[in-house]
């Protein structure tokens, strides 16, 4: 299981993301790969766009040298946009992401919303 | 000597003081009609000289000599005097003098308020480039049109002119070829629905000119770009052309724009999110040489979410200006902006 | 587990191809039809139905389908519709097809009937079977599956679609005035339907909520 940490529900552009992630009840040798990752995706009556604003993957040795029995951190500067938003036709919302990949060819993946800027209906 | 040269081309057109005459719309459709036969008449003359001198050398119409050269430099005097003048006339009533005088004078319009930096550029948001690219007569910007009507007026007529060309040099092999006692069957076949296509196209071009003539084009000037939230900002619509307007009304619009791209189907829809009327002016004629002008501020609401751009999915902001006319088709025509986030009005202004 | 609350359940990630299950009759089974497609007479196999009644949805469902996977290894999933061009065309349909493959065209009509022809005698001299979706029969082609819309499928694809939104009751939108005029409305095309349930479910059922 996945346990995201420390993560605000509202951030301003330009202000600093900063949250932690561990695993826990996952036996740490099986771990091959994690990705962590900052991303806007939209939604509504379109075809789904993604943005990744920050993508981290740790594999091999950097991964080796983590210990998972303290929670991982992470830091990235917010852009100025988009801001979320929720439309007529559209939604654009900002969340965290992470994943982890298995050596039995399995993942687990947990993500937390947040908004960016205070913008969230149409005007 | 400007001026000097429009007089020496203006036929019909008459000019009383600063104001044209009644006859000015006639005269201008007149004198594209008239270099538009000009031209038609110097490639049909052209080619008739050319074709009869490879194709039937026998009958001598023309023998090389002085008469055929003197006859052939008429000819291309033609169709370049019909091309000049007819494209002369056309961008004459599709560009404004002013335009065209604020292109030639770039640098001494008023700056923006805010300089702006590359670096700053949000993402997802359009590139600015594509609207601060033409400078204003009296405010910084003149916004560019999302579909010109008048590139369509050139994009016709360049079509027609090379169609009916086509066209007239086939006619004359195949009078040619009916001189000569031989009926020209596959040449036949091509020119019953290509002569159709020619009068159709011409037809097309002529009409829209018609429109432009009226209607004339329409201008958008702003004081700054981009647009921030809660910032008010001054604006200029100039509407040109020769008639009687019964409503003007200018409106700043924000519009959603999703495309659903999946299996076999591409489906686009978009919604108005936001219309603010910024602008109306009632019944009122305009002439040319004395076009509409309205002088108006309007404002971004201080929550409003900023312009966005993704493969799919849209937010724009646009200016539009819809106008009811006597005699003429009701328009609407659309001139984007863009709205940067309001996370930027403080970066941008402390980097000011 | 993602919180889908203050989600559209009508948005089109809950409804693109592979979101939703296809639903087949009790006698039938993805299988059964995976097994008639590997049968088709002359290695020709059609999914014929209307606008928006899951032809794509059919072929995607199919195209992962380990026991057809199995049989033809190469195989290849490809789309057409009315902004691809020519080229696009032509490269989707021709390129990279192994013989004794399995070529998945979704969008067949949007080939010219030149192309078709062309595909079809590449198809035939490579040994390709050819599974496509179309509007209607084309000449030369086995219809395995027809594609149409009832209210059993109805009831599967609105209980599809909200079965992570505890807000929202399928009986809540079958029953609505708005699903019945969009039902008269668009006929067999589903997928107009549930884009006018978004409208529905954003004007009358979603509550704005405030962000902090």
């Amino acid at each position: 299981m996945i346990r995201l940490l420390g993560l605000q529900p509202t951030y301003m552009p330009g202000d600093t993301l900063e949250f932690e992630y561990r695993v826990v009840n996952v036996e740490h040798t099986s771990i091959v790969a994690v990705e962590a990752s900052v991303v806007w995706v939209t939604e509504g009556k379109g075809t789904e766009d993604l943005g990744v604003h920050f993508f981290q993957r740790l594999t091999g040795a950097s991964l080796s040298a983590i210990d998972w029995s303290i929670a991982q951190p992470i830091q990235c500067p917010l852009p100025s946009s988009p801001l979320s938003y929720e439309g007529k036709l559209l939604k654009i919302s900002w969340c965290v992401r992470v994943r982890f990949y298995f050596n039995d060819g399995t993942e687990l993946m947990a993500q937390q919303p947040f908004y960016l800027g205070t913008i969230t209906r149409a005007v | 000597m400007k001026t000097k040269w429009r007089m020496n081309l203006r036929l019909w057109g008459k000019k009383r003081g600063g104001r044209m005459s009644g006859w000015w719309f006639i005269g201008s459709l007149g004198e594209a009609l008239f270099f538009a036969a000009f031209f038609l008449v110097g490639v049909l003359s052209a080619t008739t000289l050319v074709a009869w001198q490879l194709m039937s050398p026998a009958t001598q119409m023309i023998r090389i000599g002085y008469g055929f050269w003197l006859f052939l430099l008429m000819s291309i005097s033609f169709i370049v005097i019909g091309t000049v003048g007819f494209w002369y006339r056309v961008l004459t009533v599709v560009t404004s003098d002013e335009h065209r005088e604020v292109l030639a004078k770039r640098g001494i319009v008023p700056e923006p308020m805010i300089r702006k930096s590359k670096s700053i550029l949000p993402p997802t948001v359009p590139n600015l480039q594509l609207f601060t690219d033409s400078p204003g007569a009296r405010l910084a910007y003149r916004l560019p049109n999302q579909l010109s009507e008048n590139d369509v007026l050139i994009a016709l007529g360049v079509f027609a002119m090379a169609w009916n060309a086509m066209i007239a040099v086939f006619l004359v092999f195949a009078l040619e070829s009916l001189f000569r006692s031989v009926i020209p069957y596959r040449l036949l076949l091509v020119l019953i629905p290509g002569i159709y296509i020619a009068v159709r196209s011409a037809q097309q071009f002529f009409r829209s000119f018609v429109r432009t003539l009226g209607i004339g084009s329409t201008t958008v000037e702003i004081e700054d770009l981009p647009l921030l939230p809660g910032r008010t900002y001054a604006l200029e619509v100039v509407q040109y052309g020769r008639l009687v307007i019964k409503k003007i009304t200018v409106r700043l619009v924000c519009e959603e724009e999703s495309t659903y791209h999946f299996g076999t189907d591409i489906r686009t829809e978009r919604q108005t999110v936001c219309s603010q009327v910024i602008a109306t002016h009632g019944r009122d004629r305009i002439d040319w040489g004395y076009p509409l002008r309205m002088e108006t501020q309007f404002a971004i609401p201080r929550d409003a979410m900023h312009s966005f751009q993704s493969f799919h999915n849209a937010i724009h902001w646009k200016i539009v200006v819809d106008g009811e006319a006597n005699r003429w088709p009701s328009y609407s025509r659309n001139f984007p902006v863009v709205v940067y986030p309001q996370s930027n009005i403080s970066r941008t202004t402390s980097a000011s | 587990m993602i919180d889908v609350s203050g989600h559209n359940p009508f948005s089109t990630r809950y409804f693109a191809p592979g979101s939703i299950p296809f639903h087949f009759p009790e006698a039938m089974s993805i299988d059964l039809l995976a097994d008639r497609i590997a049968d088709a007479k002359n290695r020709r196999a059609a999914i014929v139905g209307p606008h928006g009644s899951g032809k794509s949805t059919l072929l995607t469902e199919l195209f992962s389908l380990p026991s057809l996977r199995s049989r033809f290894p190469d195989a290849h999933h490809r789309r057409l519709n009315s902004s691809s061009t020519a080229i696009e065309r032509w490269r989707s349909s021709f390129c990279g097809i192994e013989a004794g493959g399995l070529l998945v065209l979704d969008g067949f009509e949007q080939l010219s009937n030149i192309s078709r022809w062309i595909l079809q005698g590449m198809c035939n001299a490579r040994r390709v079977t050819l599974l496509i979706s179309a509007h209607e029969l084309p000449a030369g082609f086995e219809q395995v599956w027809g594609t149409c819309i009832n209210g059993e499928i109805e009831q599967h694809v609105i209980a599809s679609m909200l079965a992570d939104h505890a807000d929202l009751e399928v009986q809540d939108v079958l029953q609505s005035d708005a699903w019945a005029q969009s039902r008269s409305t668009h006929g067999h095309n589903l997928r107009e339907s549930l884009f006018d349930m978004y409208d529905w479910y954003r004007d009358h059922v979603d509550v704005p909520k405030a962000p902090r």
